[in-house]
């Protein structure tokens, strides 16, 4: 028996996609930054994300720290992975030429993808186990957590836009964006900026990684079809366009909610199958369409 | 005493060589035309100048010292300001950012000299009369407007040597005189510039003196007058003269 | 410089892996998940053929020769478990091989298997296809087609006229949602989705649910990462309806991460107390080794049945692929999992399943199932 959509199952949508959403825009953000600024594919990002959850269960559900130090010692140890990243696969090799980090970050996911089952074992882990509290608003059902991670999230890219658009630092990471010769020859020392930015990148990848951790479970084999979503959205939203991905990446969790989620026409449910192709068709449909993505800016061209 | 000098550069990249033997120097508060055909290693004199690519062979001394082997963001430190062919401003800044970002980025000690740089940024747009724009971005600017901003912040993020590469593409007629009293106003504050143009009438009204280079070699050194006569010269523009 | 070391060390530790052990000894292989999301079969299923192995070779062996394990990681993929067939048969010249473990490592490897007349024995391969995989291929757990059966006698027992499913669309799972269809009719499936592998978000499809009318939920997931997710999700949406898995959900690793999620739902499963009958039994020489076991005893039961089984079948026969193929088809066998022998498919008889729930964030067995 199937009844007509009731309005609180597109709030229940606009939840599941806000929840989504900020998970993607998290991974998306920091991958964005990197890529516009150095220019550079970091294949080991869904590796980073789960390395900064995986660091968080550990501290809390072993060493049994409190939630909040442990979420600090996984972000803490996102970035310093993320650090000895840059050092070894990325900064040797970037400035001879853009893509070869692709390979070096690719072999490194492998090394990262064997050392966490090492490690963590294959099993899959959750920082909070069990049921989590959730009540109704305007019919749709969200929990507690919920509630705080997409919070966190937009104080977290508010916090972002603030020092990316009204400070001084910020002012020298988009230039070094949008003109890396002109900035260089101004005296901004880029190469610290790149040092930089690719571990804020690593922070936002651990926080993405302790979302996950915290709202479903982490597991091992997890990593690469992060790494892809995230491509998508930083695809779609202009290459180098950080707000514009991390626009992108709402709208493609977005999408992959209402797709599965809708009575088409009154007639007919898509099947779940189709739903982690979104982001795939996503690529491809910008490919085609508009190579220079929803919101280019001339800055960079790949 | 000379503020710039390089003695024997030359750069090689595979097997071709793009610059040789290239040794001049250059007075302070000299302005000096650049000039020779396309592919004659202009710009790629520049970039070696401001550190983008390291010289094969040869040295270069700013006011003395060896500069040869620092980067661009330390070369700048030191003094020399670059504006670009392509137009080296942040697009999808608004103009007082442009200017700011560059006085943001001075040495500590000569930040606190310069006060409210906020205030100093605005001033460096009423310099060029783009004041009224201040909140736009740079990106909407005209070519010769955009010049006028990268030269204006060159000059009050306090540089002393000018690198300017060819700050009249692409502007027009009556912005180009603007750009180049503002040229002028460099050399009365006692800045040197070396400026890449192919615009010899304009090379003429402002230089002092005038290099010419082909094939990645200095041909001829010498005063605008001199060299607009040269033989060399009209070879190289117009080809051979058969009547010699 | 520092790097090409790091690797070309990691590359000389594994090839030293790779060239142990060789001399006269009975080669019996193994094809499991050893890295993975299901690695947690591989691990407990060697270990049961590893206490095996252990307890005939400090025996004096098989005639006097020492059985010698190879172990290949299958890694729960047709195409892995492929590649380590091939390995073990055309390389190693393994005289049997337990395997696989998943039901597409063992589809995968099956025809490789009857190339080279190797018997192959799965202790964990569900699968219905699995019956008609083959001559050489023999396993002692029950097909799913039996399962399927069991759970729809217990729906009906309990009146779950309708019911709503979520699968994870890999082999085994695909298989066992389309044999459960068969037991309980095309009508009785209100609700079927199927989902990619590894998805960890099922919130739109837990928004599409609440428009569906029924009785009790199936996660039916290839992993239990999967199947904790589903729970989390179904309960949070705020659904009371009843749930009923299967024996991926028969995971103590589960109870742990999705805690009230799962209190109260029930699984089949064959007895995850297989082996566990006294103070001298399986069990305890188990986890005196290995402590407890990260998937479930039965596996690593069956598996160290299935191993002293070709060991005595090899003692008595020799090691001609044929003979012992004749040898195990015959066989009825006391193992620590109870007295069992295969029917003509190869498939095991006298094997039968429990019904289990999760009370008090632990799986407790209720009672025995046997299927009409």
């Amino acid at each position: 028996m199937r009844r007509a959509a009731q309005p609180s199952e597109y709030m229940q949508l606009l939840a599941n996609a806000l929840i989504a959403g900020s998970l993607a825009a998290l991974i998306a953000g920091g991958l964005a930054l990197v890529y516009g600024v150095l220019g550079v594919f970091n294949m080991a990002l869904g590796q980073l994300v789960l390395f900064g959850g995986y660091s968080t269960w550990w501290l809390h559900q072993v060493v049994h720290l409190p939630l909040i130090p442990s979420v600090l010692g996984g972000l803490a140890s996102g970035a310093l992975m993320t650090w000895f990243t840059f050092e070894i696969f990325v900064n040797p090799f970037y400035k001879h030429h853009r893509f070869l980090p692709l390979v070096t970050t690719i072999a490194w996911s492998m090394i990262l993808d064997g050392m966490m089952l090492l490690l963590f074992e294959e099993r899959p882990r959750s920082i909070l186990p069990g049921l989590k509290k959730t009540f109704e608003i305007q019919g749709a059902r969200i929990s507690v957590e919920q509630c705080i991670l997409i919070l966190l999230t937009l104080v977290a890219l508010l916090a972002f836009a603030y020092v990316f658009h009204r400070t001084s630092f910020g002012r020298k990471l988009r230039a070094v964006v949008q003109h890396d010769s002109a900035a260089l020859s101004l005296g901004i020392n880029s190469a610290v900026l790149h040092r930089v930015i690719f571990i804020v990148s690593g922070v936002f990848a651990g926080a993405g990684g302790i979302f996950i951790g915290i709202d479903q479970n982490l597991s091992p084999t997890f990593a690469f079809p992060l790494t892809i979503k995230a491509y998508a959205a930083i695809i779609a939203g202009g290459k180098g366009n950080i707000w514009g991905a991390i626009f992108c990446a709402y709208l493609i969790a977005g999408l992959e909610q209402v797709l599965v989620g809708v009575h088409w026409f009154g007639a007919f449910y898509v099947p779940a199958g189709y739903q982690q192709t979104v982001a795939l068709l996503f690529i491809i449909f910008f490919l085609l369409l508009k190579p220079s993505g929803l919101f280019s800016s001339q800055s960079r061209t790949a | 005493m000379s503020i710039l000098s390089t003695s024997h550069l030359s750069l090689s990249i595979g097997e071709h060589r793009i610059l040789s033997d290239i040794s001049f120097s250059v007075e302070s508060g000299e302005i000096i035309g650049l000039i020779g055909p396309n592919g004659s290693g202009k710009t790629t004199l520049f970039n070696v100048l401001s550190g983008f690519l390291k010289p094969s062979t040869g040295t270069i001394h700013l006011r003395g010292e060896d500069i040869t082997h620092l980067s661009p963001a330390k070369r700048a430190g030191q003094g020399i300001g670059r504006v670009f062919q392509n137009f080296g401003i942040f697009r999808e800044m608004t103009l007082i950012e442009n200017v700011l970002v560059a006085l943001e980025a001075l040495p500590k000690e000569e930040r606190k000299n310069r006060g409210d740089l906020k205030k100093l940024a605005m001033e460096t747009l009423e310099m060029v009369g783009l004041e009224g724009n201040a909140h736009t971005k740079a990106g909407s600017l005209s070519g010769g407007q955009m010049r006028l901003l990268e030269i204006a912040r060159t000059l009050m993020s306090g540089k002393e040597l000018f690198l300017l590469d060819e700050p009249t593409a692409g502007v027009s007629p009556k912005l180009t005189q603007q750009v180049a009293d503002l040229i002028l106003q460099l050399k009365k504050q006692g800045k040197t510039v070396l400026v890449v143009e192919h615009d010899l009438p304009f090379i003429g009204s402002i230089c002092d003196r005038v290099i010419v280079m082909d094939v990645g070699k200095v041909v001829l050194t010498g005063k605008p007058n001199e060299v607009k006569q040269s033989k060399e010269l009209r070879e190289l523009y117009f080809g051979a003269d058969p009547t010699t | 410089m520092r790097k090409f070391l790091a690797l070309s060390s990691l590359a000389a530790m594994a090839l030293a892996a790779c060239s142990a052990g060789g001399g006269d000894t009975i080669k019996l292989g193994f094809i499991g998940p050893l890295t993975g999301d299901a690695a947690s079969y591989g691990a407990d299923t060697l270990h049961g053929m590893q206490i095996a192995v252990d307890e005939i070779n400090a025996a004096g062996g098989i005639g006097g020769k020492q059985i010698e394990i190879i172990a290949e990681d299958g890694k729960c993929t047709g195409a892995d478990a492929a590649t380590a067939a091939q390995k073990l048969m055309n390389i190693d010249k393994v005289v049997a091989i337990i395997g696989g473990q998943c039901s597409g490592e063992t589809l995968a490897a099956a025809p490789i298997a009857e190339m080279a007349k190797v018997v192959m024995i799965s202790p964990v391969s569900t699968s219905p296809d699995v019956t008609e995989a083959g001559e050489f291929i023999f396993r002692n757990s029950p097909s799913d087609a039996l399962k399927t059966k069991a759970m729809a006698k217990v729906f009906a027992e309990k009146n779950y006229a309708k019911i709503a499913i979520i699968s994870e669309n890999t082999d085994y799972a695909t298989a066992l949602r389309d044999s459960l269809v068969a037991a309980v009719g095309t009508d009785a499936m209100v609700f079927n989705e199927t989902s990619e592998p590894g998805t960890k978000d099922f919130r739109s499809l837990m928004t599409r649910l609440e428009d569906a009318e029924f009785d009790v939920f199936v996660p039916n997931g290839q992993s239990d990462a999967f199947i904790a997710a589903a729970m989390q999700q179904y309960r949070e949406a705020g659904f009371t309806a009843p749930a009923f898995s299967q024996d991926v959900a028969d995971s103590a690793n589960l109870g742990q991460i999705a805690g009230e999620a799962v209190e109260g739902m029930e699984l089949i499963n064959t007895s995850s107390k297989l082996g566990d009958t006294g103070p001298d039994s399986f069990a305890v020489h188990f986890r005196a080794k290995h402590g407890e076991p990260q998937s479930n005893l039965s596996f690593a039961t069956l598996s160290y049945d299935a191993t002293n089984l070709l060991a005595k079948v090899i003692g008595e026969v020799g090691t001609d692929g044929t003979a012992v193929r004749d040898a195990v088809a015959k066989i009825t066998y006391e193992g620590a999992a109870g007295t069992f022998s295969f029917d003509a498919n190869g498939d095991v008889v006298g094997i039968g399943y429990v019904l289990k729930k999760f009370e008090g964030g632990k799986i407790v067995e209720l009672n025995t199932v046997t299927p009409d």
